[in-house]
């Protein structure tokens, strides 16, 4: 179990968290959902230690990740929003790095490489470096490194962007078959249908503000027509979208 | 520590801090440990060659009674070592941007920097092996051997760190002001124009103190220390000194491993929090001044520039070094007259010619723009006129630093009046001439996804080539220049000689700019 206790960051004087306090249950699919800006990736690097917050504390399974980061470290597998890391090295360079971090043993990591390479289709790319790689390549790269010590908790900022529709259905399903082992899958999106898909439980954030946090279930029960993309755009939405769209149709600036 | 992470860390650290040898061995089919070992191979050759260049010109003396020569070797291979270590340390722990990727990573972060140490220590060996032979061959020559070769071993890997730990307060204490921070790309440019700066002054030191400096003087201060330990080991002044350097070391490996490392987590965390002002948008500018802004900032790469700045002065190190490093009194051109205008200008243009080469602006200055070039010919404006403005904006740039060199060579030698303008002129005209070739050849050789942007030099046969080039082109612009010069000296003839040399000139550059110029303007690009 992850929980928030009272999050705040700061840049300056911009707020990207202000006061967050939220709880993560093991066993879960659990969604950040929010507008560009509105904290989901601040709030994950918090949790994965690429930033520290400004103040508040991020207690993980009764650790306190401020004091006990190293251990934290090794039970969370990461995949960022960015697949642009360690460019310079080839896949294989990649996962042995990983997996020495991990200190997942050789027999281990040969049986769980063989398996999600041929998932991926990346058998014949192992020895590529990966500045060759497209985006896609590079992010199944990084899921199968996140993978490979099989961590309790698996995150992934925008996990979908740029892969094929194969890689993508295969992601969602590792997801799902990560939780039915009792571990826990965080991850923030911007594609709502992706979320009401797989989530178990959803924070919605706006402008670095908790508007929602609990169960989807019980979210799209609020409204039982309507879709997670109509409760969320009137949860933090514009409520004059398509005003705005009529007028920006109907100008003549360009013409 | 767990040596398996150590170990995987220190080979990626290789790969890093070795971008073309890597990129050159994963071609010939090297992977993995068969990688590791053919970069690690290197380091191994660099100091089995060093060994042996030093081991035989150490030969001839006897170090343990010339303190004069013993502090004048210790003392060059000092600053290049200082050099070498503010450069890779700034490569290895900075420039490699991989400090984020580390920071999910349940690595301790004594590890990482241990590796990161360990590379630098390898970049290092080319330096540091001539002092380990100043000691050893020091050593070797005292009264009780036995012991200084000890105490030169002891003495050798206290020295080093020292030398490692100054430098990484420097790099990493000037990384972590504000100004730095706030101005990350000119500090670092400034950190490595330092490093240059003392690579200069200690071939300057080896040019000067060997015709000033006697065997019998007692040498340079505080040099002269690490002798007397080394000769003297058991005298208690010896114990005394190096007791001092022990305590040092220990003192800034505790400072370096409680304050220092640690504060990197802070510096990554606080570089967001500096975020440059929004200035604002300049939307009064013109398209033309906007690409030419746009085209500076290509050039905001460290790397690039100091390897220009390097590669350009170059040259004029190799001319000027014999000049330069005595009193000048010999060499003066005031007293030459208007006949040796030509010689002049054709002076100017061999100086262009061989300072300008793969590393110049001109001849990066397309593969700069990256994935930019594809959408900047999207965009509704002339390629073409992109193009030159580029072109413009980096000869302009290029041409500038050479003329400040020519101006600085040029007071030097008392070059004056209107020999002095041909000579700049034939820089001028020389930059533009090569550069339309330089600027061709970046269009062909177009490297569009580099990720290092050495990468961008060794295309095309890379540095060596760009060595024979100015080599061949030492001694072929030598000999012309030279024949000029005495056909107009010792004949009756100069009109006719300057004459024949003008028409050469002329056909030269009409042939480059139709070639370069308006085949390639007007034919490729439309």
């Amino acid at each position: 179990m992850i929980t928030f206790e009272h999050i705040r960051k700061t840049y300056g004087d911009k707020t990207a968290i202000a006061d967050l306090s939220l709880t993560i249950p093991d066993g879960k699919i659990f969604g950040f959902l929010g507008h560009n800006g509105a904290g989901k990736s601040t709030t994950i690097k918090s949790l994965v230690s690429i930033i520290q917050q400004t103040s508040g504390d991020i207690i993980v399974n009764g650790m306190n990740l401020t004091e006990d980061r190293l251990k934290i470290k090794q039970k969370i597998g990461y995949v960022p929003d960015s697949p642009d890391i360690f460019l310079e090295l080839t896949a294989n360079d990649y996962w042995n790095l990983i997996t020495s971090a991990y200190q997942v043993s050789e027999e281990v990591k040969k049986a769980r490489l063989i398996k999600l390479v041929n998932l991926f289709n990346m058998q014949d790319e192992v020895e590529t470096p990966i500045s060759d790689f497209s985006h896609g390549m590079r992010q199944k790269t990084i899921i199968i490194g996140a993978l490979l010590p099989d961590p309790d908790i698996w995150i992934l900022d925008e996990p979908m962007t740029g892969l094929d529709p194969q890689a993508t259905y295969d992601l969602k399903q590792l997801m799902r078959a990560h939780v039915q082992k009792g571990k826990m899958v965080i991850f923030s999106t911007h594609n709502l249908a992706t979320a009401e898909e797989l989530c178990d439980e959803v924070a919605i954030l706006k402008q670095g503000k908790l508007v929602y946090n609990g169960s989807l279930d019980k979210l799209l029960a609020t409204m039982p027509d309507a879709s997670l993309e109509t409760i969320y755009l009137k949860m933090i939405g514009r409520q004059n979208d398509s005003q705005i769209v009529k007028d920006l149709e109907g100008d003549d600036l360009g013409e | 520590m767990n040596k398996n992470q150590l170990w995987q860390l220190t080979k990626i650290n290789l790969l890093y801090a070795n971008p073309q040898a890597t990129s050159k061995a994963r071609q010939s089919g090297k992977t993995g440990r068969k990688l590791t070992f053919a970069l690690l191979r290197q380091y191994i050759l660099i100091g089995v060659i060093f060994v042996a260049l030093y081991g035989v010109t150490l030969l001839g003396f006897n170090l343990a009674i010339q303190t004069a020569i013993f502090t004048k070797f210790i003392a060059l291979f000092t600053l290049m070592l200082v050099s070498q270590n503010i450069s890779v340390i700034n490569n290895v722990f900075f420039e490699s941007n991989d400090q984020g990727a580390y920071l999910p990573l349940p690595f301790d972060q004594r590890t990482i920097y241990l590796a990161k140490t360990i590379v630098v220590q390898m970049a290092n060996l080319s330096f540091a092996i001539p002092i380990l032979w100043v000691f050893i061959m020091t050593s070797v020559h005292a009264d009780n051997w036995f012991v200084s070769f000890l105490i030169a071993i002891i003495l050798f890997i206290l020295y080093l760190s020292l030398l490692f730990l100054s430098c990484t307060f420097v790099v990493f204490g000037l990384a972590q002001t504000k100004i730095f921070r706030q101005h990350q790309k000119m500090m670092t440019l400034l950190l490595l124009a330092i490093s240059f700066v003392a690579m200069i002054a200690a071939i300057f030191l080896i040019n000067n103190t060997s015709q000033t400096m006697s065997a019998n003087q007692t040498g340079l201060f505080g040099f002269n220390l690490l002798h007397r330990i080394l000769v003297y080991p058991l005298n208690g002044s010896s114990l005394f000194f190096l007791t001092i350097i022990l305590a040092a070391v220990v003192l800034l490996a505790v400072l370096a491993d409680r304050w220092l490392f640690p504060q990197l987590m802070v510096e990554h965390k606080n570089n967001r929090t500096l975020r440059k002002k929004n200035k604002r948008a300049g939307n009064s500018r013109s398209m033309k001044e906007q690409l030419i802004r746009y085209n500076l900032k290509l050039l905001q790469n460290p790397t690039l520039l100091m390897q220009n700045f390097y590669m350009t002065t170059f040259p004029f190190i190799m001319l000027g070094a014999g000049a330069l490093s005595g009193d000048g009194s010999g060499i003066s051109f005031e007293h030459f007259s208007l006949m040796y205008f030509g010689v002049f200008f054709l002076s100017g243009i061999a100086i262009s010619a061989l300072s300008i080469g793969p590393y110049s602006l001109t001849a990066l200055g397309i593969s700069l723009d990256r994935s930019n070039l594809f959408f900047i010919q999207t965009l509704p404006i002339s390629f073409l006129v992109y193009l030159r403005l580029k072109f413009l904006t980096m000869w302009v740039l290029q041409t500038l630093y050479l003329l400040v060199l020519t101006i600085a060579v040029g007071f030097w030698l008392h070059i004056t009046g209107v020999n002095f303008v041909a000579l700049l002129l034939g820089v001028i005209w020389g930059a533009y001439l090569i550069s339309l070739i330089y600027f061709t050849r970046d269009w062909r050789l177009r490297d569009l996804e580099w990720g290092n942007v050495t990468q961008l030099f060794n295309r095309g046969g890379g540095t060596l080539v760009s060595m024979l080039v100015v080599f061949g082109g030492m001694i072929v612009f030598g000999i012309i220049i030279s024949g000029y010069f005495y056909l107009i000296k010792y004949t009756a003839v100069s009109w006719l000689i300057n004459s024949f040399f003008g028409l050469i000139i002329f056909a030269s550059s009409a042939g480059v700019i139709w070639k370069y110029q308006i085949t390639f303007w007007q034919k490729k690009l439309k």
